[in-house]
């Protein structure tokens, strides 16, 4: 679990770093600008998130899981 | 990080560690985790009028994690879940509606809050008293985890009633309930979440263990599942009244990801009856938080 936090903690860093941050301004003139286009805009990106996230933990927690003896 | 929706400071990792511990939560005991959430975050500086409908957004998307991994374990059953999901909508506005009216005669906080502190001790004595009969029976070698509930005879009544149009629940081991029993209980329980602004499913897991008759397991997967959708759900409208801030709820989401993973796949090593002995210990703390508030007129 450590391991996994360890490279998830980095990743997740430089997704701060990277996405939000360009994502920050965009959004924010979009909530002034048009609530009716900025909702669906913010349910479609926690939504992608979500699916995108599940798959890479997924991913991790299958990469670090010890090996069951069948 | 500045988060200029919400126009607010806040460091990222503590969101983010915020969603990790929620998330565990969540994905091990299958609820949306907002009554610790919320204040949480009404703490860490999110402004009150952005905690409900970002606490929705970071549920909806925590929700997909933990649902995706309970469905890959074979624990959601997706037509129970719909159909919770058909009565829960209009509960919710029936619930917002109760909300409206004890507004308008002034007396909202106190009979919500004793409601909600009412529920919450009652599913939490309830739930500790009969996980720890059932842990002494799973530890004394009995089999089968549906043997040691010990409301067998309602949930058997329950399905037992001969309402058309009958359905049957294969993934949830049920050959026959009546369609009006599933939704009526997505009503019910939407009533609560919308007249005490909580998702529900410290509530609903509960309802689909003892009067359902779900194994608990699955319980939890489709609550999360259900949650995924109603949360969805409340998080547009919120975010058409511009009360959602995307961004705070993407960054926490960024924990709870990981988070919903782990509590998840711990529900692998963990037995119903133990699952539900340790989940009594949450409406405790929904309520104690609806007290502290009643006590101090805290706003979140």
């Amino acid at each position: 679990m450590a391991i996994e936090l360890g490279i998830y903690g980095f990743l997740l860093v430089l997704y701060f770093l990277l996405v939000l941050r360009f994502l920050n301004q965009p959004l924010t003139h979009l909530f002034h600008a048009n609530l009716i286009v900025y909702a669906p805009v913010a349910l479609i990106l926690i939504v992608v998130q979500g699916l995108l996230l599940s798959a890479f933990t997924t991913f991790l927690i299958k990469l670090f899981s010890p090996k069951k003896s069948e | 990080m500045h988060f200029t929706i919400a126009d607010v400071t806040i460091n990222p990792l503590l969101l983010a560690s915020i969603g990790f511990l929620v998330g565990i939560m969540g994905g091990f005991f299958g609820v949306g985790g907002g009554f610790i959430a919320g204040p949480l975050m009404f703490l860490s500086g999110v402004p009150m009028n952005f905690v409900i409908g970002t606490d929705l957004a970071y549920m909806t998307g925590k929700s997909i994690v933990a649902a995706n991994r309970h469905r890959s374990m074979g624990h959601v059953d997706v037509k129970l879940g719909l159909l919770m999901v058909i009565g829960a909508i209009p509960g919710v506005e029936v619930g917002a509606r109760i909300i409206e009216y004890l507004e308008r005669v002034g007396s909202i906080d106190i009979v919500v809050g004793i409601t909600y502190i009412l529920i919450m001790i009652c599913v939490s004595g309830y739930t500790f008293w009969e996980g720890r009969r059932a842990v002494r029976q799973v530890d004394a070698g009995s089999s089968g985890e549906q043997d040691m509930i010990p409301t067998r005879s309602i949930f058997s009544r329950v399905q037992g009633l001969k309402l058309a149009p009958m359905i049957s629940l294969p993934v949830s081991k049920i050959e026959s309930i009546s369609l009006w029993v599933i939704i009526g209980i997505g009503f019910l329980t939407g009533v609560l979440s919308g007249l005490l602004g909580v998702g529900g499913g410290f509530v609903r897991m509960p309802v689909l263990v003892y009067i359902v008759g779900v194994p608990t397991h699955i319980a939890i997967g489709t609550d999360l599942f259900e949650i995924m959708i109603s949360a969805g759900f409340g998080m547009l409208t919120h975010a058409l009244k511009g009360n959602v801030d995307i961004m705070i709820a993407l960054v926490m989401h960024t924990g709870a990801a990981l988070g919903a993973q782990f509590g998840a796949s711990l529900t692998r090593y963990v037995e119903g009856p133990r699952i539900r002995l340790m989940f009594s210990i949450l409406p405790l703390i929904g309520a104690l938080i609806m007290l502290y508030r009643l006590v101090s007129g805290a706003a979140f």
